[in-house]
């Protein structure tokens, strides 16, 4: 018992340095209140999924931090933390992921 | 064509500069202009170059549009088992007529004692290929292909807990084969937004369906709900978006309709009418009076189309308690199955009677039995990205058509014991008719729970119980596990670990506690109760049943596995 504590233990410490990746959960919530109603089939902003991009097009895309073709900054529609929940929810269904998804 | 202008340019410019300049501005002119060559010529180099890797990336894009993705898994499996004592069917002996048995046969029997076997070790690896064609902007092609097999030669006989296992291609990529791709997945998928609606044609995603996910640790893989059906099913399917209803997000109409078994030309279709004797009717037997014995006259062809014709509801919510994100999804489905047939169309690979080898049988169907009703539920609700847990129910309904399997309805004959063993009548373990019984409805149910806690994004634990009623049956093959599950009549119990140590790698360990109740998990035939009988109880392994095969009453189950998606 106390062995298996002890492994818990060691791999708990391994794997929380993690947290700090956004919340998929959150960020598909996020995702469809706050950029969904802009951004679907027939909309000005056009659909977007996370889909629309790959893994490494979603990273640079959020590195870059723009929106609307670089007219806003991401952060002053969606709070921070959103931000990166948003991100963490894009990238991980992201065309070339293991688990793409359209989002619904 | 740069260089040939810059050319052009300089032999134009000579004559002038001769006749304007001393020869040495126009030798400096001269060196200028072939400075200024040569760096056109570098930049003519270099968009040449810069062309070529153009054509080469658009090449492969346009020969790129088969999009490709998938996993493996190599897993190590222990499994201990354990047998009951039972009475092992040996066949039919030759007899002389006597008033207690008047036919010159009488089936035999072998009591066998309780045993323990162990295979302590068993490595498997399975691949899955999955790609995704894209047609038009409404039309995709999905597909998937696997391979699953044991380490070792290929075409080992695997035993998966389902007694016996039936390898056919509804189970490829469920049951170890061979280490040929087989494929598991492959529909034209079509969408109509009109009608806010998709159609798919093909071979169906529905294996590894809810809540199989949470164990996985990935997306909902199928519609079908994992207790309804685990396996490839060709067939058609429709899914309307309710969305625009006013229901939430992403909640689907499902309707299908698929083939189970194809019964034209060289599937029975065309074999003619005719009659057998399947049995022996022992209703009005009373141990001396061995006239009241009466054949049983089974009808021989033509068969029909096994079918299933379903509908599913599927609908997701998502929404926010205080700081807390939560997602769930309710789950229901209903499938008629018509016509069902005795067995598949296949080998069995039988379990080894104790002290044989095991066999394969090349068996096809023989009888239709009748249609059965299907119901499934399942909730799944995931609090943050931490907790999640769910609960599943199956309900099962047949409706006989009178009929028996000509595999085994005779095996129903009291057998004959040697002395000091059990006497009298005696319920063997065989086919039969539909649930157990090809005259009078039966049903059965099952339930299915699990929990999983992720305390991190890449660490989770996880357990899950699952229960079946003595005549529960799901078609769902061994689902990557060393033994069917699901498909248990008994209980259940998994245990495991899932680490993503590093990015789309895992690591899982686990262990599954299975308990079976009763005979013929897996099947959906089995032989009719004698008179006075209690089917239960006379297919209780704690019973000292009589038995066709050999059934595990216990198995344990611990493994370890590196999964990988790309």
């Amino acid at each position: 018992m106390r062995n298996t504590l002890k492994f818990l233990a060691v791999l708990t410490a391994i794997t929380v340095p993690l947290l700090a990746e956004g919340s998929d959960t959150k960020g598909k919530y996020f995702f469809k209140k706050s950029c969904k109603s802009c951004h679907v089939a027939g909309a000005a902003g056009k659909e977007i999924t996370p889909l629309s991009k790959t893994q490494a097009q979603w990273k640079a895309y959020f590195a870059a931090g723009k929106h609307n073709k670089g007219a806003e900054k991401l952060d002053t529609l969606v709070k921070p933390d959103q931000v990166k929940d948003i991100q963490t929810f894009l990238t991980a269904h992201a065309s070339d992921s293991p688990q793409p998804m359209t989002c619904g | 064509m740069n260089s040939r202008i810059t050319l052009a340019l300089v032999a134009m410019l000579a004559p002038v500069a001769l006749s304007a300049q001393s020869n040495q501005d126009l030798q400096k002119e001269i060196d200028n202009l072939k400075v200024q060559l040569k760096a056109v010529e570098e930049k003519a180099a270099a968009a040449q170059d810069l062309d070529t890797r153009l054509v080469k990336a658009e090449t492969k894009l346009a020969g790129d549009n088969i999009q490709w993705g998938g996993d493996l898994r190599t897993r190590f499996d222990g499994a201990q088992e354990h047998f009951k004592p039972y009475n092992q069917f040996m066949g039919f002996m030759q007899n002389t007529p006597s008033a207690a048995n008047p036919y010159p046969f009488a089936p035999i029997a072998q009591p066998v004692g309780a045993q323990d076997w162990t295979n302590s070790v068993q490595w498997s690896t399975r691949l899955g290929l999955n790609m995704g064609i894209t047609i038009n902007e409404n039309a995709k092609v999905m597909g998937r292909l696997v391979m699953y097999k044991i380490h070792g030669g290929a075409d080992v006989p695997t035993f998966n807990g389902t007694p016996n296992t039936i390898s056919t291609s509804f189970t490829a990529g469920q049951t170890p084969a061979t280490d040929a791709l087989l494929v598991e997945r492959a529909s034209l998928v079509y969408h109509f937004p009109a009608v806010a609606s998709i159609l798919s044609i093909g071979r169906q995603n529905t294996s590894d369906g809810p809540p199989l996910e949470v164990r996985e640790g990935s997306e909902r893989n199928a519609t079908p709900q994992a207790l309804a059906v685990n396996a490839t099913i060709d067939g058609i399917g429709w899914k309307f978006q309710l969305e625009k209803l006013g229901l939430p997000e992403g909640t689907l109409l499902g309707l299908c309709y698929g083939v189970g078994y194809e019964s034209g030309f060289g599937g029975g279709g065309a074999v003619k009418q005719n009659q057998t004797i399947v049995g022996m009717n022992f209703t009005n037997f009373n141990g001396t009076n061995p006239s009241a014995i009466t054949p049983v006259v089974g009808n021989i062809g033509p068969l029909k189309d096994t079918t299933v014709l379903g509908a599913m509801f599927d609908m997701p919510l998502l929404f926010q308690i205080g700081e807390s994100v939560q997602s769930a999804n309710l789950y229901l489905g209903y499938n008629r199955l018509g016509n069902m047939t005795d067995i598949p169309f296949g080998n069995t690979i039988n379990f080894p009677i104790p002290g044989q080898t095991p066999s394969t049988q090349y068996v096809t169907a023989t009888a239709n039995l009748g249609d059965m009703d299907q119901m499934t539920v399942t909730w799944k609700h995931k609090i943050g990205d931490t907790f999640t847990y769910f609960v599943s129910g199956g309900y099962l309904k047949s409706h006989p058509n009178g009929q028996v399997s000509q595999y085994g309805a005779y095996w129903t004959f009291p057998a004959v014991m040697p002395p000091g063993y059990p006497t009298g009548l005696q319920q063997l373990s065989g086919f039969g008719g539909l649930m157990g019984d090809p005259n009078k409805s039966e049903t059965a149910s099952a339930y299915y729970a699990g929990m999983r806690y992720d305390p991190t994004s890449t660490f989770g634990v996880g357990v899950e119980f699952n229960h079946g009623s003595p005549r529960w049956w799901t078609y769902t093959p061994a689902t990557g596990e060393y033994t069917d599950k699901l498909g248990a009549r008994g209980d259940v119990w998994e245990a495991y670990i899932h680490w993503r140590f590093a990015h789309n790698a895992a690591l899982r360990l686990g262990y599954i506690d299975y308990k079976y109740s009763t005979a013929m998990s897996g099947w959906q035939i089995g032989p009719s109760a004698q008179p006075g009988q209690n089917w239960e109880s006379a297919m209780n392994l704690s019973n000292t049943p009589m038995l066709q095969y050999a059934y595990p009453s216990t198995v344990k189950n611990y493994y370890a596995a590196i999964e990988v998606k790309f």
